[in-house]
């Protein structure tokens, strides 16, 4: 070989491999510009969602089909809760409606208490009585306190606490499940969410109520979570684990929290985790465009739920970056990866032209689908995703 | 990223045991044309490097991810450099043009180096990724000095361990950037 054509073999290569990592491992991660007033419109449309689509009795339609204009039917507790707790979120910053909406909710929860000995869970129908439902109610009652100030709700968040209390076992594993039937805990039961969903509830009748002794179960459950739950509990890789990161949030703002290392070591360390798993999670959706060979390479764009949760994990560990000293350096990526999450979110959600064209305008317009489906817990997701974003793009702590 | 894991992986791609097996025999200072040509080569590295964080923005690349994608190259270079056939011997420019070819063009100046200087430059800027060309160039030019020209016995034998140890310290260096570029947010 002569030298030209040895010197022509080494450009090919450059171009070949540029080629390659372009379209295999670099494609490009689009984040689609958001302002402030746009991230408010979504979450405007996502309550008035919700608000449109609410039961006489409180509940929300649940499963939607937009290509068969057809209501999928089915239900489910926890994610009850969850549209609940999300909608008073929406409320702190008084997004119109939500707290309306939300306490028709709550109205619907409260009415299908299960009780037994001191303590109170959240359960419509079934014998299988969810530790994650109620942790959620406790989260959008906590909400809602620190939203109005009124105490209309401490007496039954102080006795759902005690269920969450009551499901937490000694090393800071939490039982899914309590047993109507048996009238007792389901052992050796867990829930890759409800842990972390208990934990952050904990943590916030903990704030909301700092002498009641909330935070000691709730450290109980974060000590766990941050150090063996994901061994203990069998998941490889670690659980990217959104409601962990709303919890880690709260202790955060704990009173008596240290101002410079409010997290313990072992938090520390399971937060900057938590961060790495999120990050590349968004990293790789941003690259999906739905078309190939990119389809091929990256799959399909993701559920509203799914976008929407990896939102709610970034948002919940930005203000816990900026907290804690030993996360300085995880504030800026974090922050433009939550608001990538939110730019994708606005990008889309069903705007109200779209929605126009659809055969029910009602039930489309602010929602995310994937395959012309919708359920309710993509819109809740999402829109505490955008909500948490919010902080981070008006540039406020 | 792990500045020391850049090193590495810096000074593993540009294998100065392997670099220094490819220059010719014929050339007024094979030391003098592995400095030359290296130097060259690190320069365009570094330009590179310096250019990182634009290209990046122009090609909506994050860092970390481009950190993987520097990693994976790395691991392919590496796997190709082990389990591979001996590279075979490169055409040269007559006399210290051999410093432009093979030695900067196309030994130093490889796609992984390009790759790796790009994601140094935008993770911990272009100094460390000067320092590194400019230490693996360095590195085979005692090589060269120190190692006679290969005679088929000991010397020969020698270069090619090392360079199968800079392969492996590739591969453990783009597994490193890999891991990293994954597990950063």
């Amino acid at each position: 070989m002569g030298v030209g054509r040895r010197v022509t073999v080494a450009v090919i290569a450059w171009v070949a491999v540029a080629a390659v990592l372009r379209v295999g491992v670099v494609p490009p991660e689009r984040c689609p510009a958001v302002t402030v007033a746009d991230a408010e419109t979504a979450v405007a449309e996502a309550v008035g969602w919700f608000e449109r689509n609410q039961r006489d009795d409180g509940t929300w339609l649940y499963r939607y089909d937009a290509a068969a204009d057809a209501d999928l039917g089915g239900y489910n507790t926890v994610r009850h809760a969850g549209v609940t707790m999300s909608l008073y979120q929406a409320a702190e910053i008084d997004v119109a409606g939500a707290e309306a909406v939300a306490d028709r909710g709550t109205d619907y929860a409260l009415a299908n208490l299960v009780r037994h000995d001191d303590w109170a869970a959240f359960e419509p129908s079934s014998r299988r009585v969810t530790t994650g439902a109620t942790a959620l109610l406790v989260a959008g009652l906590a909400h809602r306190r620190a939203a109005t100030g009124d105490p209309v709700h401490d007496e039954v968040m102080a006795e759902l606490g005690r269920f969450l209390v009551a499901q937490t076992e000694p090393g800071g594993s939490v039982l899914a499940e309590w047993d109507g039937q048996l009238r007792t805990s389901r052992p050796g039961v867990y829930s890759p969410f409800f842990t972390g969903e208990a934990y952050w509830a904990l943590t916030l009748l903990h704030r909301e109520f700092p002498d009641a002794g909330w935070d000691e179960p709730a450290r109980r459950i974060g000590h766990y979570l941050a150090t063996e739950r994901d061994e203990a509990e069998g998941y490889q890789p670690d659980i990217s684990d959104h409601w962990a990161a709303y919890g880690l949030a709260v202790t955060t703002t704990w009173p008596g929290a240290d101002p410079d290392r409010p997290l313990t070591d072992a938090e520390a360390v399971y937060a900057e985790r938590q961060s790495g798993f999120a990050g590349i999670q968004v990293r790789w959706e941003s690259q999906r465009t739905n078309d190939w060979p990119n389809w091929w390479l990256r799959g399909r764009q993701t559920l509203g739920a799914g976008l929407g949760t990896l939102g709610e994990q970034l948002g919940g560990l930005w203000p816990v970056a900026e907290a804690d000293e030993r996360l300085d350096h995880l504030v800026e990526p974090l922050a433009e990866r939550a608001v990538c999450v939110a730019g994708m979110l606005v990008d889309r959600q069903v705007d109200a032209d779209e929605a126009a064209a659809t055969a029910d305008p009602d039930r489309t317009r602010g929602a995310w689908f994937q395959f012309d489906i919708t359920q309710m817990d993509d819109q809740q997701h999402a829109m505490s995703a955008v909500l948490l974003a919010l902080p981070i793009l008006e540039g406020r702590p | 990223m792990s500045t020391w894991l850049l090193v590495v992986a810096i000074i593993a791609a540009v294998n100065p045991a392997r670099l220094a097996g490819a220059v010719p025999a014929a050339v007024p200072s094979r030391a003098g044309v592995v400095v030359v040509g290296g130097l060259l080569g690190a320069v365009v590295l570094d330009v590179l490097a310096l250019g990182g964080d634009a290209v990046l923005d122009a090609l909506d690349v994050s860092a970390p991810t481009l950190r993987v994608a520097a990693g994976l190259a790395a691991l392919t270079v590496a796997l190709r450099d082990l389990l591979g056939p001996p590279p075979a011997a490169e055409p040269a420019l007559a006399g210290w043009g051999a410093a432009l070819v093979p030695v900067a063009v196309p030994l130093v100046l490889r796609p992984v180096l390009g790759v790796l200087a790009l994601s140094g430059g935008a993770d911990v800027g272009a100094g460390p990724v000067l320092a590194a060309a400019v230490g693996a160039v360095a590195l085979a030019a005692v090589v060269v000095a120190v190692v006679p020209v290969d005679d088929g016995g000991t010397a020969g034998r020698l270069r090619r361990w090392g360079a199968e140890l800079g392969a492996v310290a590739l591969l453990v260096a783009g597994a490193g950037l890999t891991v990293e570029g994954i597990l950063a947010v």
